[in-house]
């Protein structure tokens, strides 16, 4: 792909905000799961820095594998193997395409990619993925200028960019930007004029409006 | 015992995954699946999988090593950091289904339960791994146990041990790096 696919709007494709490390440690130990791990992953596939610092992690991992004490297996393990290995594999589900102008993104993000989009006030919703417990996981796209309602969390957020770029008071986020905050935070993120904006986004609960047009708009997306 | 013998550690696994990838090889996935999937089921065992859930992920993953050889690019991973990312990937990926059949069934609200640390200091007498252990200064040690044979995220073992985040990052960074020093030195069995 070239990078005028990749890019809209805003001029670089090497994100400048990463997790932190300690995320991606979790990450590669595998103690990070749910939508959390999908959007750590999303970044992963822009990043080459997290990319390789996972991946040492995850070397540390495979060295730990080498040196476990080994398991006893049932007898029948090796022979049920190699029957297993004769049958066929099942059909790979086709992979979803990727959303024209985003970022590459992990399949079960393209598949969701295609639902319904609801809309309100210059935004639009996908759920991703819902719960364990009040665990969110959904696509958010903003038109060039527009934003989300200013909204409070009652519990952490990750958010990684696909596409376009958005600001959040003083700061910036870009294609393939990282950016995580706990339950404290209340802004009013806004796509840049640039160009419209999406987003993969976790949180741990619903969000809380802060003003009426979010109490009036966050039950049209579904996320209040 | 420390002689400086620059072999790779396991010799040949590798090889096998790309015999197995070129002709499809039984006796090459043979030899990989007797020394990885007792390993791969040693490593689900501590993170509290059932005996016989360990085994069929062992098989499934295993499985997955024959079906996605020819995916396998020795220049990125070893064979065992590839491995250890499949038998990860698959657990994550039975932890999921099994949340959504149980989400299934009660309302939104129940908690994941605490993992009782049926992982912990369980059996630990791999002699490489705890002399490797056991050379690193004692907090260093507690860290790096906790973060690999426990599925706590970082922020609940630095609550646990009482310890600023940063602490335990740095702790980690360091512990890992050590360990990767003394776990490439060459084993025992020389
Ligand atoms: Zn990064």
């Amino acid at each position: 792909m070239s990078r005028d696919t990749v890019l809209t709007g805003v001029g670089r494709a090497d994100p400048q905000r990463h997790p932190s490390e300690a995320r991606l440690l979790d990450y590669a130990c595998g103690s990070l799961a749910g939508s959390a791990r999908l959007v750590v992953g999303a970044h992963l596939l822009t990043c080459p820095a997290c990319s390789r610092a996972v991946g040492e992690f995850e070397r540390v991992g495979g060295d730990w594998l080498e040196a476990l004490d080994p398991a006893l297996m049932s007898p029948e393990a090796l022979p049920l193997a190699l029957a297993r290995i004769d049958r066929p594999s099942p059909p790979a589900a086709p992979a979803a395409p990727r959303p024209e102008g985003w970022l590459p993104v992990p399949d079960a993000v393209a598949r969701a990619s295609l639902g319904r989009r609801r809309r309100a006030a210059g935004a639009w919703i996908v759920p991703v993925s819902r719960g364990p417990g009040a665990e969110r996981c959904y696509l958010l796209g903003m038109s060039a200028g527009r934003g989300a309602p200013a909204h409070g969390h009652r519990a952490g957020e990750m958010t990684v960019v696909l596409r376009g770029a958005f600001c959040d008071g003083d700061e910036v986020y870009g294609p393939g930007d990282f950016c995580e905050h706990d339950g404290s935070i209340k802004h009013a993120p806004r796509a840049t004029a640039t160009g419209d904006c999406v987003c993969l986004i976790h949180t741990d609960g619903p969000l809380a409006a802060v003003d009426w047009v979010g109490r009036l708009v966050f039950p049209l997306l579904g996320v209040g | 015992m420390t002689g400086r013998t620059a072999r790779p550690k396991p010799p040949g696994h590798s090889q096998m995954i790309a015999a197995i990838a070129r002709c499809g090889d039984r006796d090459a996935f043979a030899s990989l699946f007797q020394h990885f999937a007792p390993r791969v089921k040693s490593y689900l065992l501590r993170l509290g999988a059932s005996p016989e859930a360990a085994e069929e992920l062992a098989q499934e993953t295993l499985l997955t090593v024959w079906r996605r050889a020819d995916r396998f690019d020795p220049s990125l991973a070893a064979a065992s950091t590839w491995i250890f990312t499949i038998a990860r990937n698959l657990r994550l990926d039975l932890a999921r289904r099994q949340v959504r059949a149980a989400a299934a069934a009660p309302p939104d609200e129940a908690p994941p339960e605490p993992q009782p640390d049926a992982l912990l200091g369980a059996r630990e007498d791999e002699a490489r791994l705890v002399r490797a252990i056991s050379d690193l200064p004692p907090d260093q040690a507690q860290v790096i146990r906790e973060a690999f044979y426990s599925d706590k995220p970082h922020s609940e073992i630095a609550r646990e041990l009482d310890l600023p985040l940063g602490t335990v990052k740095s702790r980690v960074r360091l512990a890992l790096a050590r360990l990767r020093l003394r776990l490439a030195e060459p084993g025992d069995s020389t």
